[in-house]
């Protein structure tokens, strides 16, 4: 009996755990933005674009959250609000390459 | 001893268990660390300036958060004597992109709510200004009561002991 309490303890913890959204933030500027060519620019807004559908698909109805709000109800706020703060990271780099980009390549190509 | 006595202590008390680990994640402090130019980076340095800039696009805020950090940073460099005249003189360029003061009240009463956050990134700059490493340090408070507060002046000095600790253990 009282090793199933423990068993359904340790399961809890480890589902607490790996139901959390992780700290994914990117940083917004790096040191060569300026030194990339039009070509790594545009790369990098592809796959910026792609980094912020992953971090906003972590937010809302996710199975984790409808797990969370099953056991530990509190979880949902800390994901959404660690969501929120990865895809508000990835957006403002998205914006800053922006800028780099509309300066350096737009009319030019 | 010390460990074996709490660990006794969750083991007899088996709801403790989630408990303890949700004590432990809701106070993190993350970071990462891009060495740019390794030769540079583990020469003996040391920061002989920090510039701060405050990027939060919150200028209404009623703390003056630049100068906390500055502060924070400079102390921290002083206390890890991190800052000798005889080695190559670095400057740090540190740009605080987030922050959020939180409520130790609100995360008493809801846990999740009223969280205090702090985010800044840094760039290590040799003595003709290249850049030598790039640094990324935040520290989340989301959960606690009576004990987390004051941990909006707190969370400065936190971040400011993992930004210098991190250049450190990375030489």
């Amino acid at each position: 009996m009282m090793n199933k309490k423990y068993a359904l303890a340790a399961f809890f913890s480890l589902f607490m755990f790996s139901g959390c959204v992780s700290d994914q933030q990117v940083m917004v500027a790096q040191y060569d933005d300026e030194s990339k060519n039009c070509e790594q620019l545009k790369y990098e807004l592809n796959s910026l674009g792609a980094k912020f559908e992953d971090a906003k698909d972590d937010s809302g109805l996710t199975g984790k959250n409808v797990a969370l709000g099953i056991f530990f109800w509190p979880g949902i706020i800390v994901n959404e609000n660690q969501s929120k703060k990865n895809a508000s990271s990835v957006n403002d780099r998205i914006a800053h390459i922006n800028k780099i980009y509309s300066n350096k390549c737009i009319g030019k190509e | 001893m010390y460990w074996k006595g709490i660990t006794s202590f969750l083991y007899k008390k088996g709801w403790l268990i989630p408990a303890f680990f949700l004590f432990l994640t809701s106070c993190a402090t993350n970071s990462s660390n891009e060495v740019i130019n390794k030769t540079a980076f583990n020469q003996n340095f040391s920061i002989e300036k920090v510039v701060v800039n405050d990027l939060t696009n919150n200028p209404m805020g009623s703390i003056d958060i630049q100068n906390r950090m500055q502060i924070s940073i400079e102390n921290e460099i002083t206390s890890r004597q991190f800052n000798k005249q005889d080695n190559l003189q670095y400057s740090l360029i540190v740009n605080i992109r987030q922050y959020e003061e939180g409520s130790a009240f609100l995360r008493w009463v809801i846990p999740g709510m009223g969280e205090t956050f702090l985010n800044i990134e840094t760039i290590l700059l040799d003595e003709n200004n290249n850049p030598v490493s790039q640094l990324r340090t935040s520290r989340t408070i989301q959960g606690g009561g009576g004990y987390t507060a004051g941990a909006w002046k707190r969370v400065f000095d936190s971040v400011a002991k993992r930004l210098i600790s991190d250049i450190l253990t990375a030489k």
